[in-house]
């Protein structure tokens, strides 16, 4: 039986398929701009958000993923339907919660937004063998690394600290860019190139001590460097959730790419050995680290910002205190660190669950098409910012609701931050590339 | 031995099923995530909620529109006013504290503040239904004004009156057991309240304890009404039984107990009326362990005054310490182990005034008053003979009695006015003064009840 026939109403001449893929994205973005619409009114009645503003960053939002849905049309015509419409739905819903959290902030995440969607469609336009970023991974990683070293002579922090001076100044707008956020995109897609074509060496086997048998030198080496790595960024920058989020993403596409789970207990060895000796040396560590295991104690004192989130979460309970009616901001930095427990008060239980819920739907559908994708490349690429985006993801929302220890990473798409979005929305480009079904070597 | 594609080939294959476990693993730690935010938003909710450090519960408590609290002529007595930080509470009234309270983002509320909380917050009397809408659409219900049945010039006079003596005041409505003035000193201001509640805590006099209903004195001489009526009653004695040398002083442990004035004649009228306790010493070998216990107990001394609303002390009559007569003796001279409370002074006094009926509970707003009956303690003559017997000086009927209290002279004025048609019924306790003070300031604030 022909598509045809099964659907007569149907010009013989569309291909069902493309037809019904648009046609969800298109219906579930429309589904997103009412939630982030209803949202922004509702700030306005409240008298939170100037008319001008809520307008203004609405349209801004809107006509970008207008834009994008309707180029990726001509440029991945076969892509996941469900990948874009999520991205905007959580890019919008963090417009909602910054115009509600700090207003002042609104207009220069606004502005990332078209910015980090023309990277994101600049990425979907490019060849879809990926040849430019398989081919020239050190250079990529390099140019990262570079940007990275930039900020240690030209840093700032834009809150004007001399501490932290994680930031890049681009351009006349004022617009920071914080390099380790692109590092990251920049490291997967390295991982994945190096991991792809040493992958004829699986089943060679390491050197034997005694009864054990070493991993594969290939594996052993980039492990043991990795693992330098994110004890440096530790002990540099007592980044603890940085350090994580590399060395955890790294450990899952080890994995992926050998299918040997000894890696995995291997790394968290080495990774809880390496935290043990952070947890006696730095302080930073040992004070999140205590504040998850018994905040009450001090409540007022370390542990006040993780014992205020869990209040915040609690006085959510199951529907919310409604947008722009709880008090989030007694939550310290609540815009960046903790959205979750803010979208915990005010959407309760239901918005909580939902975030959670559209992040399993984004890394699943990043994983599917990494499974679809038959290049060695693409999927250690779809797989490895699967993990990258939801491990950030729980990371963050794990140390709000005290699940982990609390980390300073931001939520991908919600939090404030332009750097963020603008790699995860990158990493929603590559994600569409991986899915489109015309991929070469399908 | 596998060839280089057929290797590459598993590999492949391999990978999507390692993808697959990542996928799931992820999942479940989403799982987890979304267990345990369920686990604080819900079960944990409540009590997070809750704590002392959430900030929300005083940013919400200054959107309440509490309502007043108001003496019996309508006059303010707490009040709150709309300022650009929320509404503030405001005292127009420091005499009327003991009552009223406080009422403090900080440290909670106290008095009647506290007793009426939720009709001040407009919660009281609202539907499930309603407090649901109000809950979900964040509306604050408008509170609701108390009117008490405190009158704010005997208050004023009872406070005057008792000046920088430690000490209560009470005046009751009878028979109705209305709270018409309840004065305790030392007191504070609940307007400052949140800076000075350390030092008012850590203050050896006890500024926030209400004196009136939680003070827990020795009753001294001021037992004499209970054991008098008793005594009457069951034939043991009669007040014109003479009592030579009424005048002595009796020991009990180190204090020596004497008469509050001297006694006006040798009878034990004459000698209840000036308190004296040596008859009262002989009167109680009378008096078997079982009978005293039993005379108490219809006083109901040890029943909490449920209707007051505010913290009241209650005494404890442990039938063990009447094992020996030498308890009873003491007990008999006010001096033993049962203490009591200025309100719960009041109560007895009033049974004497509503000719041996107890008084209304003691209540401070008005309201349907309990369908039982109480059943009478003594009968209208025992009750109209001691009334009798009580001195009255300038309309105003009373005993004034000394106890020792520690270190203390504890002074009681136990009484009522008018003498002839009761209408209230007046208690004064100083703990560190003399019968005649005690009854000057009786006599201060009957002079203010009967102003017109």
């Amino acid at each position: 039986m022909t598509l045809e026939n099964t659907r007569p109403w149907l010009p013989a001449s569309v291909r069902l398929t493309a037809i019904s893929s648009a046609a969800i994205e298109r219906a579930l973005l429309i589904l997103a701009a009412l939630f982030v619409g209803t949202g922004l009114v509702l700030l306005t009645l409240l008298a939170r958000l100037s008319l001008v503003a809520g307008l203004l960053s609405f349209v801004v939002w809107a006509a970008s993923f207008a834009v994008t849905h309707i180029l990726l049309g001509r440029f991945l015509p076969e892509r996941d339907p469900l990948l874009l419409p999520v991205a905007a739905l959580l890019s919008g819903w963090g417009l909602v919660e910054i115009a509600r959290l700090a207003p002042a902030f609104l207009a220069r995440q606004t502005l990332w937004l078209p910015i980090c969607l023309s990277a994101l469609l600049a990425v979907t336009a490019a060849p879809r063998d990926l040849r430019w970023l398989r081919r020239y991974r050190y250079t990529w990683l390099f140019g990262g690394l570079l940007l990275l070293a930039a900020t240690l002579v030209v840093g700032v922090n834009p809150s004007g600290a001399s501490i932290a001076r994680l930031w890049l100044r681009a351009g006349p707008l004022s617009l920071y860019l914080q390099p380790s956020e692109i590092l990251k995109l920049l490291f997967v897609a390295y991982l994945s190139s190096y991991l792809a074509e040493k992958s004829e060496l699986i089943t060679t086997v390491g050197p034997r001590i005694g009864r054990f048998r070493l991993p594969a030198l290939p594996y052993l080496a980039p492990l043991l460097v990795m693992w330098g790595l994110a004890m440096l960024l530790l002990a540099s920058q007592e980044d603890l959730g940085a350090a994580v989020l590399f060395f955890f993403t790294f450990l899952a596409m080890l994995y992926i790419a050998s299918s040997q789970a000894g890696y995995v207990v291997g790394g968290l060895g080495l990774f809880l050995a390496g935290a043990g000796v952070a947890y006696r040396l730095i302080s930073r560590v040992a004070l999140r680290v205590d504040t998850w295991w018994n905040p009450w104690p001090e409540a007022s004192g370390r542990a006040f910002q993780i014992v205020q989130s869990l209040i915040a979460m609690g006085t959510g309970g199951i529907i919310g205190q409604g947008l722009g009616q709880g008090s989030p901001t007694v939550v310290p930095v609540v815009h960046s660190d903790f959205v979750y427990a803010a979208i915990g008060e005010e959407f309760g239980l239901i918005g909580t669950l939902a975030v959670v819920i559209l992040f399993s739907v984004l890394i699943l559908r990043g994983f599917r098409a990494a499974m679809h994708a038959r290049a060695p490349f693409a999927q250690l690429l779809g797989a490895g910012l699967a993990t990258l985006i939801g491990l950030q993801a729980w990371v963050i929302m794990g140390g709000n609701a005290r699940l982990i220890p609390l980390t300073g990473v931001a939520l991908p798409f919600l939090s404030y931050g332009g750097s963020s979005l603008l790699s995860s929305l990158i990493a929603i480009g590559l994600l569409l590339q991986v899915s489109d079904r015309q991929l070469p070597g399908r | 031995m596998m060839t280089k594609d057929e290797e590459r080939r598993t590999n492949s294959e391999r990978v999507p099923a390692s993808i697959r476990t990542t996928s799931l693993l992820m999942l479940v730690m989403l799982l987890a995530l979304a267990a345990l935010t369920g686990y604080w938003q819900v079960a944990r909710g409540p009590s997070l909620t809750a704590r002392d450090d959430n900030p929300r519960n005083v940013l919400a408590e200054r959107l309440v529109p509490r309502g007043a609290i108001l003496d019996r002529n309508g006059q303010s007595l707490a009040a709150s006013q709309n300022s650009e930080n929320g509404y503030v509470r405001y005292y127009p009234e420091r005499a009327a504290e003991p009552v009223v309270g406080y009422y403090s983002l900080r440290y909670g509320v106290g008095g009647a503040e506290a007793t009426f909380d939720a009709e001040l917050r407009g919660t009281a009397g609202r539907t499930r239904m309603d407090a649901f809408k109000d809950e979900l659409l964040h509306r604050i219900p408008p509170g609701h004004s108390v009117q008490l049945t405190l009158d704010l010039p005997a208050q004023q006079a009872a406070d005057t009156a008792l000046g920088d003596h430690a000490g209560a005041v009470v005046v009751l409505s009878a028979p109705e057991g209305e709270v018409i003035a309840l004065a305790s000193h030392p007191t504070f201001n609940p307007a400052t309240l949140d800076d000075d509640w350390e030092r008012l805590r850590a203050d050896a006099s006890s500024p926030l304890l209400n004196r009136a209903t939680q003070g827990s004195y020795q009753p001294g001489a001021a037992f004499q009404t209970i054991i008098l009526a008793e005594a009457i009653s069951r034939g043991l004695a009669h007040l014109t039984d003479t009592v030579p040398s009424a005048d002595a002083p009796v020991t009990v442990g180190d204090a020596t107990l004497r008469c509050a004035a001297p006694p006006a004649g040798e009878t034990l009228a004459a000698a209840f009326a000036a308190g004296c306790p040596a008859p009262f010493a002989m009167l109680a070998d009378k008096f078997d362990a079982r009978g005293m216990a039993a005379a108490i107990g219809r006083w109901e001394l040890d029943v909490a005054p449920d209707r007051l609303g505010l913290p009241a002390h209650v005494s404890v009559i442990a039938p063990e310490t009447l094992s020996n007569t030498q308890a009873t003796r003491d007990l008999a001279l006010g001096q033993g182990a049962l203490t009591v409370s200025p309100l719960q002074m009041a109560s007895v006094i009033g049974a004497i005034v509503n000719d041996g009926h107890p008084l209304g509970a003691p209540h401070l707003t008005q309201g349907p008053a309990p369908a039982t009956p109480a059943l009478p303690i003594m009968s209208s003559e025992v009750a109209g003979a001691i009334r009798a017997a009580l001195p009255a000086h300038g309309g105003l009927a009373g005993q004034t009695a000394l106890a020792v209290g520690g270190e203390n002279q504890l002074a009681w004025f136990i009484g009522f006015a008018p003498v002839d048609s009761p209408q209230w019924v007046i208690v004064v306790l100083l703990e560190d003064g003399d019968g005649v003070t005690a009854h000057q300031i009786a006599a201060l604030v009957n002079a203010k009840l009967m102003a017109p």
